[in-house]
Parts: structure tokens; C-alpha cells; sequence
């Protein structure tokens, strides 16, 4: 090697920080960060909302009340077993609660360093696609990314769902490398913690398992690679199936994960949702019309509220009556869920009415200014992912699990509805693909433009 | 009770009761198994789960319906596996004791 002038002596290599202490360094600062964050935005949650139903059911584990309704207990001080919400989430915080930690302050520090440990594994699944300085980048993205943040700071269980995605995807490239059982076997399980912390992890799991059957290396026979994929879902299912079996004994009700999606689908599938400027969100009309909600047909009603005053309220009978309300609605409307569903997808992706979308979703307690800067932030990544995956397909990465988790997302919004925070799985594909293309645009810079003759 | 316990209650009932009695059974059956401890309910659900998920999937598939899950039942009462064994006998003992208690006494009070 040569100065610019190709005269000087061979210049020394330059000095670069081993992998682990830079990726160390990106993950100390990603946890600054948040903590800052925190600290100085101080996203406030409503009070009646999934984050504060996160917390309640983490402190009612840590004192030993049990996983019961939250709002139910600290309303009406009744305890009824629930399963509206996936249990890994609220057993996280309830490791710091039950060591006093139990605030929603405490448990966003708490998740400021759960933050920082997905930013660790962005980076190990960037050096698995693209080499050290991918993973550098990735984690580098992951650290500033506000869509990664949000959920931290917000107490939302995205925040443990992205890092088992993430693990999900480390397993997946491990599957696809070296296929064996235990390799599938661990993806399984990956993915069954996946799965209860958010729901749709039974079908990204699923999904990401069949990606890798059919992209595993090695010249298998097509029965061995059903035998991996099949066995991948066993384990997968073995861990949720605990969670099942509790579901069934406290509910009498068969309740795979959980009751949420009824509630979605009832909210998703009027006439509220299907036309107009809330075509393909969510609608609760419980705090317009109150109890009076539910006296009303599915098109004006939307989700109505659960009458919890009742005695005889049953979770799982108050579920399966809201999925069959949207459901009924779905189907007698079939012909406008076309379009229904792509303006979901649109939304999800955050290019259908940007600014009422992000209006929409600060209700939930991000603050305006910040999810806005995470749909532009997407805005920018999402092309540069694009490109990245192509560049690391031929360089012969297996990008099919990370691709795999955009179709999944798309997939869950178009059964539900239109919600930027659903596309959290799709989320650390998307910082690897770009860190890809960066990476590859920074070499071809350094390289210089190419001379004529040379 | 969970789709698959209600399924193999209803095979077991005496197919000569009336409707009005076989849901009398099937919700003495319904409320023993929620009063149930849960230490035992949970294994019973487990197996309940099990067997019910690919009945389910037979079900779907047009390989299965109360006739055939009858047939079923009876081969899963000669099982060489005791949980298997013990799972039937568990739904059919609470059948036989319901529909020898209700039954006579509905019909007592019907006349």
C-alpha cells in the first residue's frame, strides 16, 4: 500500500476497535440515550391504556395477586384471571416491581437497558449479514431510532418484542447456515417467547421457520427440511403451550396466547373504519357513548367497552362475542376490505396520512414530535433497506427470514388494522438493510470515482 | 369446558335422552370440571388440548365427525397409555353419574 501519491512507504494498517468493544461502546450510548430521553421528554401515558395495563399486571404478579384484569382490580376491586394481554411483557416488570422498582418511571430505566441489549443483538445480526462494520451501523441506527425508543420509554411490550425478534432472526441465520434439530429447535423457542409477548409471534415464528426450511444450506432432502420446520413449530408451540393450559383453567375457554385480538377485530371492522378520514384504524365509542355503546349495532358501534360492572363478566365469552361482531361485519362487507386492508398496510407503513396517523397514535403517549420523527426516520431507512437486501443477497446472506418479517407485518395489518407500532418486527430488518447499503455507499466513497484507464 | 371436553361429552351421553336432559349432563359436567382444583384441571386441559387440536384440524378436514368420534372414545378407553385411559374414564364417570342423577328426576318431575 501506497500514499495518494503512490510514493511515500507502505502506510500501517489502521487501528480499529475489536468488534465487541465498539459494539459495547453503541450500546452504552443507546442506553444514555434513552435514559436522556426519559429524563427529559418524559413521554406521559394515559391512565386507562395498554402501558398502564403492562405495569398494573406487573405489580399484581409481584405482590402475588396473580395475572388478573388490572383495570377490573383497581376500579372495581375485583380480581378476575385474564389473558387479555401476552404474559412475558408484564413478568419482565415484574422482576423489578417485586424488588420495589414498581413505577412507571422505574420500569422505563429498567427498559432503557433492555433497549440497550437489543442494539447488542442488532449488531451481532448485522455482522451476521454483512460483516463488522454492518453490524456497527446497525446497532448504530437501532441505538438513535425513535421507533426503538418510543416503545421504551412508553412501557409498551414492543420493547421486549423487538430483541426476541431480533433473536428470532440470529436463530433463523443459524438455522439456515448449519440446519440441524437443535438449531431449529432453538428458532422454536425463540419464537414461542416471541409469541407471548405479542400474539402475531405465533405467525412470524411460523413464517421465519418455513423461510429457513426452504433456504437451508447443505443439500437436504425436501422430508428432512419438513422434519426442521416441523420441529421448529413443536418447540415453538411447547412454549406457549403452558401459557394455554393456565388460559384454559382459569377462563375455560380455549385461548391460544390471547383475548386481545377480539378486541381488535371489533374495533376495526365498522362503518367508522371502513370510509371516511379513520378508513383502516381502530374505533372504541365506549368513551363517546358510554354504556349506551353497547346498545348499538356493530356498523355505529366499533368496540363498545366491556361491561365489567357485570358479575358475571367472562373475558373469554366477552372475546368471542366481539371477534364474532367484527367478523360478522367483515364478511357482510367483503367487498370493501380490499381496499380496507391496503390502507391498513399503508398506514402500518406509515405513507397513508403520515401527520393523522401520527396524531392518532400519540394518543397512546409518544410524544407527537417524536413518532413523527420516526415515520420520517422510516421514510429514510425503508429504501436504503430495500437496496441493502438486494446487495446482501448477492453476496449471498440469506436475507428470506428478514424479508420474511416485512410480509408478516404487512400481513398483520391487513387483518387488523393500521398502526405504526405494529411494524416493530419489521423494524430490525429494516436497520440491517440499511446499514447494508450505508456501509456499501461509505466503501464505494472511499474507493473514489472510478478513473478512466485505471 | 373447553370445544374438545364438550365434543366427547356429547359422545358419551345416551343418545335416547332428550335434548332439554343432555344439556342438563353436559352442564353438570361444565361445572364439575370448573370446580375443579386447578393442579388437576391443568392436566386434564392439557390432554383436552391435545386431543382436540387434531380432532380440530380432522374436523376441518371433513375426517371426523361425532359418529367416528365415538369410535374414537371407545378405542381410547382400551388405550395402553393410563393418561389416555384415565381421560375418558374422568368425562364418562362424570356422565354416567349425571345422567343417573338428573335424568330420573326430570322425568320424576315432568310427570
Amino acid at each position: 500500500m501506497t500514499d495518494a501519491a503512490g510514493t511515500g512507504p507502505p502506510r500501517p494498517p489502521a487501528r480499529r476497535p475489536p468488534f465487541a468493544a465498539a459494539l459495547a461502546a453503541v450500546a452504552v450510548a443507546a442506553v444514555v440515550l434513552r435514559l436522556a430521553f426519559v429524563a427529559v421528554v418524559d413521554p406521559q401515558v394515559p391512565e386507562i391504556g395498554d402501558a398502564s395495563a403492562y405495569r398494573l399486571l406487573a405489580v399484581n404478579l409481584a405482590e402475588g395477586a396473580g395475572y388478573v384484569r388490572p383495570f377490573d382490580e383497581l376500579l372495581l376491586g375485583v380480581r378476575r384471571p385474564t389473558a387479555e394481554y401476552p404474559p412475558l411483557f408484564p413478568a419482565l416488570l415484574a422482576i423489578p416491581s417485586a424488588l420495589g422498582a414498581e413505577s412507571t418511571h422505574a420500569h422505563r430505566v429498567v427498559l432503557a437497558f433492555v433497549g440497550g441489549g437489543t442494539v447488542v443483538l442488532l449488531g451481532l445480526l448485522g455482522r451476521r449479514i454483512g460483516g463488522r462494520r454492518v453490524g456497527i451501523v446497525a446497532a448504530a441506527l437501532g441505538a438513535a431510532y425513535p421507533m426503538l425508543i418510543l416503545p421504551e420509554a412508553t412501557g409498551m411490550a414492543e420493547a421486549l418484542y423487538a430483541p426476541l425478534v431480533v433473536v428470532v432472526l440470529l436463530a433463523a441465520q443459524r438455522a439456515i447456515a448449519r440446519p440441524s434439530l437443535p438449531a431449529f429447535a432453538a428458532l422454536g423457542a425463540a419464537a414461542g417467547a416471541a409469541a407471548l409477548t405479542r400474539a402475531e409471534g405465533l405467525f412470524l415464528g411460523a413464517a421465519v421457520a418455513l423461510a429457513c426450511g426452504v433456504a437451508a444450506r447443505g443439500g437436504i432432502a425436501p422430508a428432512r427440511r419438513v422434519a426442521l420446520v416441523a420441529a421448529a413449530a413443536a418447540v415453538m408451540v411447547g412454549c406457549v403451550a403452558p401459557w394455554t393450559i393456565r388460559n384454559a383453567v382459569r377462563l375455560h375457554a380455549f385461548v391460544p396466547v390471547s383475548t386481545n385480538y377480539a378486541t381488535l377485530l371489533d374495533g376495526a371492522n365498522c362503518d367508522a373504519t371502513y370510509a371516511g378520514e379513520q378508513l383502516g384504524q381502530w374505533r372504541e365509542t365506549f368513551s363517546s357513548h358510554g354504556d349506551a355503546a353497547r346498545d348499538l349495532p356493530q356498523a355505529q358501534a366499533c368496540f363498545e367497552g366491556f361491561d365489567v360492572a357485570d358479575p358475571a363478566f367472562d373475558e373469554a365469552e366477552a372475546a368471542a362475542h366481539h371477534r364474532d361482531d367484527g367478523l360478522a361485519y367483515a364478511r357482510a362487507h367483503a367487498g370493501a376490505l380490499p381496499k380496507v386492508m391496503a390502507v391498513r398496510v399503508a398506514r402500518t407503513f406509515g405513507v397513508f396520512a403520515p401527520r393523522q396517523q401520527v396524531d392518532f397514535e400519540s394518543l397512546e403517549g409518544r410524544p407527537r414530535a417524536w413518532q413523527m420523527a420516526g415515520t420520517v426516520a422510516f421514510w429514510v431507512l425503508a429504501p436504503l433497506a430495500g437496496a441493502g437486501f438486494v446487495l446482501a443477497r448477492r453476496r449471498g446472506a440469506a436475507v428470506a427470514p428478514l424479508v420474511v418479517t416485512l410480509a408478516v407485518v404487512a400481513a398483520v395489518a391487513a387483518a387488523t388494522y393500521g398502526q405504526q407500532r405494529f411494524r416493530i418486527a419489521a423494524e430490525p430488518a429494516v436497520l440491517v438493510g440499511a446499514a447494508v447499503t450505508l456501509v456499501a455507499a461509505a466503501r464505494a466513497g472511499m474507493a473514489g470515482p472510478a478513473r478512466p484507464g485505471r | 369446558m373447553l370445544w374438545f371436553e364438550r365434543e366427547v361429552v356429547a359422545a358419551l351421553i345416551d343418545p335416547r335422552l332428550d335434548a332439554s336432559t343432555r344439556q342438563a349432563v353436559t352442564d353438570y359436567v361444565d361445572r364439575t370440571l370448573r370446580s375443579m382444583p386447578e393442579h388437576l384441571r391443568a392436566g386434564v386441559a392439557a390432554e383436552s388440548l391435545l386431543f382436540g387440536a387434531w380432532s380440530r384440524a380432522q374436523h376441518l378436514a371433513g375426517r371426523l365427525d361425532r359418529a367416528r368420534l365415538r369410535t374414537r372414545v371407545d378405542r381410547w378407553r382400551r388405550s395402553p397409555f393410563d393418561p389416555i385411559r384415565q381421560y375418558v374414564r374422568l368425562l364418562e364417570s362424570l356422565v354416567l353419574f349425571a345422567q343417573h342423577e338428573l335424568a330420573p328426576r326430570r322425568v320424576a318431575a315432568a310427570s
